[in-house]
């Protein structure tokens, strides 16, 4: 058997892709690498076009997941340009029944519509058993793709809508106040040059609006952005925090953002240390909690504009920090720990976990809103999400290991105790529900999204709570859960 | 969950892609299936693909990492002039207070290191960095804090002992103590004591690095509510200790401090345990000042005992009653705060064991098993808190007790006799007992001291001696007046505090092995000339009645002399010469390197030192070979005893070489008409082996020469304390026969080569100035060092600058900080020029 390849012409766009099947792999039985061919179900017909990244090279590149599966590669024509691989994903459907060997390619865009799409039809050696299912699966492949066309209208489908920035996005918050989802956006630039942007997204037309009057300059990339967690009902102006060499309060109003103040604890003019995060206490909304690398966590009381305290909360730097009530908040360091504090009793923390090994730091902490026993954080270079439970230290209650490269957010559900979302650098999103017993082979996530790049940033937004934000190169999406 | 997940979505995927809001949060809620779709695992998620754009570049860690672990990498290259520094951090102290009062701001009010999270100790010689992570305790000795090791990645505890010299010294001679273990005891062997691993002086305070230990016995009892453990456990317990104190006791230490807090289940190992704190113990013979605080608890019972026990029942009690502690608290049982009992004394021992509850739901069998093994712990306990110290067993009987083996107990355990036992263990090993123990403090502190003076005659007797007989001649030696010299420092040091024992500085952790072979080196070259036999034997019962040879020196010269003073005073009454005293270059020696290293050198110096004020070095030396004499005269056998001792003091353990003596001492005193001592004494001796190569003509010209030399003197037992050098052998073949000093030459060259690379360093110049120096020095002996120069090279002498060096900028610090007067002795820099002038 020889490699089938099929081209593929996308309507409208001047491009041309190649599309090769090692159909060495396809002695039957064989499955398809899509959803709904395994668990002994039943082949159905295709329905929609599963998004899947195909193994994209510029060359016969295929890698073999499945002893069954086939190997399905995409080329691009070398000679067209403004085509990356990490642009595109390749659907890919089976097609018809068992005897119906072929597939339909769909090329979709990184924003999730699809920009084209053909049918191939893989020609066997038993040619002539299966010649007349094979033309009859080629033209219910036909039919299907012009109805995937047809289902996925030019505004893409309804649950991701993207927002193309002119530079990279780390910082991400969505506001707690306006009636659609509106994000601050910080850039990560590495120049003092960096800018916060308001971006709100048009529910009905699904179109993001920037107004460019709405952003403030912030020199250093600003390590985390958040907006006041209560907003006095029927205020239109709302408080917006950010933080960088210092924390920043800003008045975003309709049409301007005003900095309110620079909370600044610095006691030297010379040097300084970073804030490497902050949480904004939502029971007791004047108090901030910002964490820094001089191994301090400092409380703020920001309608005094002063410190409330300032602690010594590890040993080394501190990189998140994550309010569990009024007066306790939790902290994660590069010394491996997450210690919870008790404003009420400075004098000692409890350390609810250490990293396995010795000082691999811990970069982000989430703590669960709707059940405070649990909190998440991530480990630096580590594809795991550990959750813990705070009446049991030191033991994980689940350590989440699906994703294939560092996780770089994770989040809670604003409306459920057993959900949360993560995301990382092998740009994918999964959303998990704690079982109520941890399976020894660990835990799947029950949903999964493919981004077409790392995803740095991830938050769920608490006063729109279907939407999620994720941010990838110079893109942030949201994407409907 | 994936299958749940899978039907969920295929039910609800079709429908929900309108878009409708997932309604508000519930208890039910579910993600929808929309922009997320339902995972699979065999669903091709690129995991190369992004990352294939990063290949050629260097792989750039994701934003989070970017802006947290390299924030102020990520700043800086934003903006070049982004400042940001690690000590400007608020510091998270961890000594209280934390207030900088001493010692340059370094020390609190208490002397302690202020120490805070990240401190880093540095050991200046290795450069070996320990960071500061945690405090562990805090004590009257200082602190232990847990340190981290960045190069193995591994924790440790540091014991950071408090800037006065006191605790120095006590802790020094911990040091001493574990190293000399260390090196004479193998790991198995010491695999229920603590690890020493490091030692070193950081802003004037000696730090000790230990493995890292678990929890304390009294913490785990405390942890059991003092319900005490199960038998199984206490017994396995029981066996460890019990191993730990058979070496040990083998060593000649008395740990005195053996309590549940002191014993340590290591981390590793669930189950096994280790002996610390060695910063009370000290070695059996020389008693510790501390020791004092021993006294308060068990000594008051035994005051009315008969005095020439009393080392021996010190020894035995220390070691029973450690016993005895460390058990009870292990048990349900008695005990002062180990046990839930009220008033001890009303409670019997058997009582508390046999009437302990037992286990619910205990099989008949069970119980009887349960019933006999309490029988057995109560037997093993009897025999552990023996009052009678003869009757008491040692660690090694009590190891072989029934309930320790697990053998049937039919009838009351009589052990068998120990040395049987003891030969058992080590062959070399010569008494277990040391009869000979812990004079000094008796002899200097208690009332009693006459009687026990003359028990122990080492030091009382000494003094004696020197004031009565010997007065006269002291001034006129050299030597002597170094060592006053020492002593009187010391005590101007003692001042400060406590004094310590003799003992630590004796150990001091480095310099014992360069002393030992110095020492013995040092001695038999110079020395041999008669007449100088005398004066040399006061002047070591002038330096405090400890053994006046090398090893005093690396004492006085490592440890602070505070130690010393009460001996001192009485020396300097006695004996000293005001006028060598000030003149003496030897001083600098004294203020010397507190871990001793330099010690060896010290010594050197102040014997070249000494020699320089007059002819009198000579004098001085020689007198070490007459001891030698009159202690072989009391051992007679006892010589090839010595000569393996010198081996493994070579390699650092002072102990063994320790025991000897004591041997030969009490031997002596047997001699010495002194019957108390001589039936505890006979039957160590008995158990003596002597090696058939080392019983050579050596001994039995010694022999002869002893009984050539009748001098009482020689036979004094203190004269044993000089003993301690193997040198003493060679010193007096010389002069009798040649073979014997090659003989003996030909041993210390072994020495020289298995002791540790410190002294490969020796400098060949050092030893030629020696030599030297010897020559332009000795009036008598010419012979003896010619034929002794030779192998002077293999004895490895201490490159004496450098050493020098060290010593004297050690003590300067030393002195400085501590504010001491001291600082202005210029020691190191006289003794080198007398050095020069020599040779």
């Amino acid at each position: 058997m020889v490699n089938q390849a099929v081209d593929l012409t996308i309507d409208g766009h001047d491009r041309s892709f190649r599309v090769w099947v090692d159909a060495q792999a396809l002695a039957p039985p064989f499955h398809w690498p899509v959803v709904g061919r395994h668990h002994g179900r039943q082949s159905r017909p295709a329905r929609g076009i599963e998004p899947a990244r195909a193994v994209a090279g510029r060359g016969q590149s295929g890698n073999r997941r499945r002893q069954s599966s086939p190997n399905v590669g995409v080329m691009s024509d070398p000679e067209l340009e403004g085509v990356t691989e990490d642009t595109m994903n390749l659907g890919i459907s089976e097609i018809g029944s068992e005897d119906a060997k072929g597939f339909c390619c769909s090329m979709i865009s990184e924003v999730g519509c699809l920009v084209g799409c053909c049918v191939a039809v893989l020609e066997l050696e038993e040619e002539a058993e299966i010649d007349s299912s094979a033309s009859s699966a080629k033209k219910q492949m036909e039919n299907l793709a012009a109805h995937d066309s047809t289902l996925n209208p030019k505004p893409k489908n309804h649950h991701t809508y993207t927002f193309d920035s002119p530079h990279p996005i780390y910082a991400m918050a969505f506001s707690t106040t306006s009636p659609s989802p509106c994000l601050a956006l910080g850039s990560f630039i590495e120049e003092l040059n960096n800018r916060v942007d308001i971006v709100s997204f048009d529910e009905e037309t699904f179109t993001f609006r920037s107004d460019p009057k709405l952003f403030f300059e912030h020199q250093y990339p600003p390590t985390k952005l958040m907006f006041h967690p209560k907003p006095l009902p029927g205020q239109t102006q709302s408080l917006l925090a950010s933080s960088g060499e210092f924390l920043r309060l800003w008045r975003v109003k309709e049409s301007a953002v005003e900095l309110c103040s620079v909370l600044n604890n610095s006691k030297s003019a010379e040097f300084s240390s970073p804030l490497t995060s902050f949480d904004w206490n939502q029971a007791e909304p004047r108090r901030i909690g910002t964490s820094s690398i001089d191994t301090t966590c400092t409380v703020w009381d920001i309608e005094r504009g002063v410190v409330e305290t300032q602690l010594i909360a590890h040993d080394k730097e501190v990189y998140d920090i994550a309010w569990g009530g009024a007066a306790v908040f939790a902290s994660v360091s590069a010394d491996g720990s997450v210690r919870i504090f008790d404003l009420r009793d400075k004098e000692h923390s409890a350390i609810v976990y250490e990293s396995p090994r010795p000082d691999t730091p811990l970069l982000r902490l989430a703590w669960n809103k709707m059940d405070v026993r649990y909190m998440a954080t991530i480990l630096m270079d580590s594809n795991q999400v550990v959750v813990l439970d705070i009446r049991s230290p030191a033991v994980p209650v689940a350590e989440l290991q699906r994703h294939r490269a560092s996780v770089n957010a994770v989040a809670w559900a604003p409306q459920s105790a057993r959900h949360l979302c993560s995301a990382g650098d092998d740009g994918q999103a999964f959303i998990w529900e704690m079982p109520t017993t941890v399976p020894p082979e660990g835990v799947d996530p029950v949903l999964a999204y493919q981004a077409g790049a790392e995803i740095n940033q991830m938050q769920w937004s608490a006063a729109h709570r279907d939407w999620i934000g994720i941010a990838f190169s110079n893109k942030v999406q949201l994407l409907r859960v | 969950m994936e299958e749940d997940g899978g039907s969920k979505d295929d039910g609800s995927g079709g429908g929900q892609s309108g878009g409708a809001h997932a309604s508000a949060a519930s208890s039910a809620w579910t993600p929808l299936i929309s922009a997320f779709r339902s995972y699979e695992v065999s669903r091709i998620y690129s995991t190369s693909s992004f990352k294939s754009r990063n290949i050629g570049a260097t792989v750039r860690r994701p934003f989070v990492a970017r802006l947290t672990k390299e924030i102020a990498e990520t700043f800086q290259i934003c903006n070049p002039d982004f400042k940001f520094s690690e000590i400007l951090n608020p510091k998270r102290f961890l000594t209280n207070p934390s207030a900088g009062v001493l010692n340059d701001g370094f020390d609190n009010e208490d002397n302690d290191l202020i120490l805070y999270v990240n401190y880093i100790l540095i050991n200046a010689g290795s450069k070996q960095r320990y960071i500061v992570k945690d405090l562990l305790g805090q004590g009257t000795f200082g602190q232990v804090a847990k340190c981290w090791v960045p190069e193995t990645d591994n924790y440790v505890a540091v014991k950071i002992i408090k800037n006065q010299p006191a605790y120095y010294q006590q802790a020094l001679a911990e040091v001493s103590i574990l190293s000399m273990l260390n090196k004479k005891f193998n790991t198995d062997e010491l695999r229920h004591i603590v690890r020493i691993l490091d030692y070193f002086v950081y802003q004037h305070h000696l730090c000790i690095s230990f493995e890292l230990l678990g929890a304390n016995l009294y913490e785990l009892i405390k942890m059991n509510q003092f319900r005490g453990f199960p038998l199984n456990i206490v017994r396995r317990f029981s066996m460890q200790i019990l191993h730990a104190l058979v070496v040990i006791k083998d060593a000649g230490i008395i740990h005195c401090d053996l309590k549940p807090e002191n014993i340590l289940v290591a981390s590793s190992a669930g189950s096994d345990i280790k002996v610390i704190d060695f910063g009370s113990a000290c070695l059996e013979g020389r008693t510790v000042y501390s020791y004092i605080q021993f006294f308060k608890q068990v000594g008051g019972i035994y005051r009315l005992e008969d005095e020439v026990y009393k080392d021996v029942i010190r020894v035995y009690c220390a070691l029973t009653a450690e016993e005895y502690e460390a058990k009870e608290c292990k048990k349900p049982v008695i005990g002062k705060r180990y046990f839930n009992y009220v008033n001890l004394e009303d409670v019997k021992l058997e009582d508390v064991i046999e009437k302990y509850p037992y286990r619910k739901n205990l099989a008949e069998e069970e119980v009887t098993k349960e019933t006999l093994e309490r029988l057995k712990l109560v037997d093993f306990l009897r025999g552990l808190v023996e009052f009678d110290p003869a009757k008491r067993w040692s660690p090694l009987q009590a190891s072989r007790h029934p309930f320790i083996t697990g053998e049937a107990l039919t009838c009351p355990y009589n052990p068998p006799p120990e040395t049987q036992q003891i030969r058992a263990i080590q062959s070399i090993t010569v008494d277990h007992h040391n009869p000979g123990g812990g004079h000094w403090l008796a002899a200097g502190l208690s009332p009693q001291v006459q009687n026990v003076n003359r028990c122990f005659g080492q030091n009382s007797p000494q003094f004696q001696m020197v004031s009565l007989t010997h007065g006269g001649s002291y001034g006129s030696m050299g030597s002597h007046g170094s060592y006053i010299d020492n002593f009187g420092i010391g005590s101007s040091y003692g001042s400060y505090g406590d004094a310590n024992s003799n003992m630590q500085t004796y150990f001091s952790p480095v310099g014992p092995y360069g002393m030992n072979v110095q020492a013995q080196v040092g001695v038999p070259v110079i020395g041999t000339s008669p007449d100088t036999r005398r004066r040399p034997q006061r002047c070591h019962g002038s330096l405090f009645g400890v053994p006046p040879t090398g090893n005093l020196g690396p004492m006085s010269v490592g440890a602070s002399p505070s130690q010393f003073t009460p001996p001192c005073s009485q020396i300097q009454i006695t004996t000293v010469s005001p006028g060598k005293y000030g003149s003496s270059p030897a001083r600098g020696s004294l203020h010397g390197s507190p871990l001793g290293k330099a010690t060896a050198v010290a010594q050197f110096n102040r014997r070249r030192a000494s020699g320089n004020p007059g002819s009198s070095t000579m004098q001085f030396h020689e007198s070490a070979p007459q001891h030698w004499q009159g202690y072989h005269e009391g051992t007679g056998s006892s010589q090839p005893d010595t000569y393996s001792h010198v081996q493994f003091s070579s390699r650092g353990s002072y102990p063994s070489s320790t025991h000897s003596y004591w041997r030969q001492q009490m031997s002596a005193g047997r001699g010495s008409g002194q019957p108390m001592n001589s039936h505890i004494a006979h039957p160590i001796h008995s158990t003596v082996i002597s090696p058939p190569s080392h019983s050579t003509a050596a001994s039995g010209d010694k022999h002869e020469s002893s009984s050539l030399l009748p001098d009482p003197a020689d036979w004094d037992p203190n004269y044993r304390t000089d003993g301690q050098f193997q040198t003493y052998p060679l010193d007096e073949s010389i002069p009798h026969l040649a073979n014997d000093l090659h003989t003996g030459f030909n041993r210390l060259p072994n020495v020289a080569q298995n002791s540790p690379s410190r002294f490969s360093l020796q400098s060949q110049q050092s030893i030629n100035r020696y030599n030297n120096y010897v020559q332009s020095t000795a009036m008598h002996g010419l012979r003896t060092h010619q034929k002794i120069q030779p192998s002077r090279s293999n004895y490895n002498m201490v490159d004496s600058h450098s050493a020098t060096n060290n010593m004297f900028n050690n003590s300067m610090q030393w002195g400085q900080r501590a504010g001491h007067p001291i600082i202005t002795l210029q020691p190191s820099s006289h003794a080198r020029k007398d050095y020069g002038s020599i040779s």
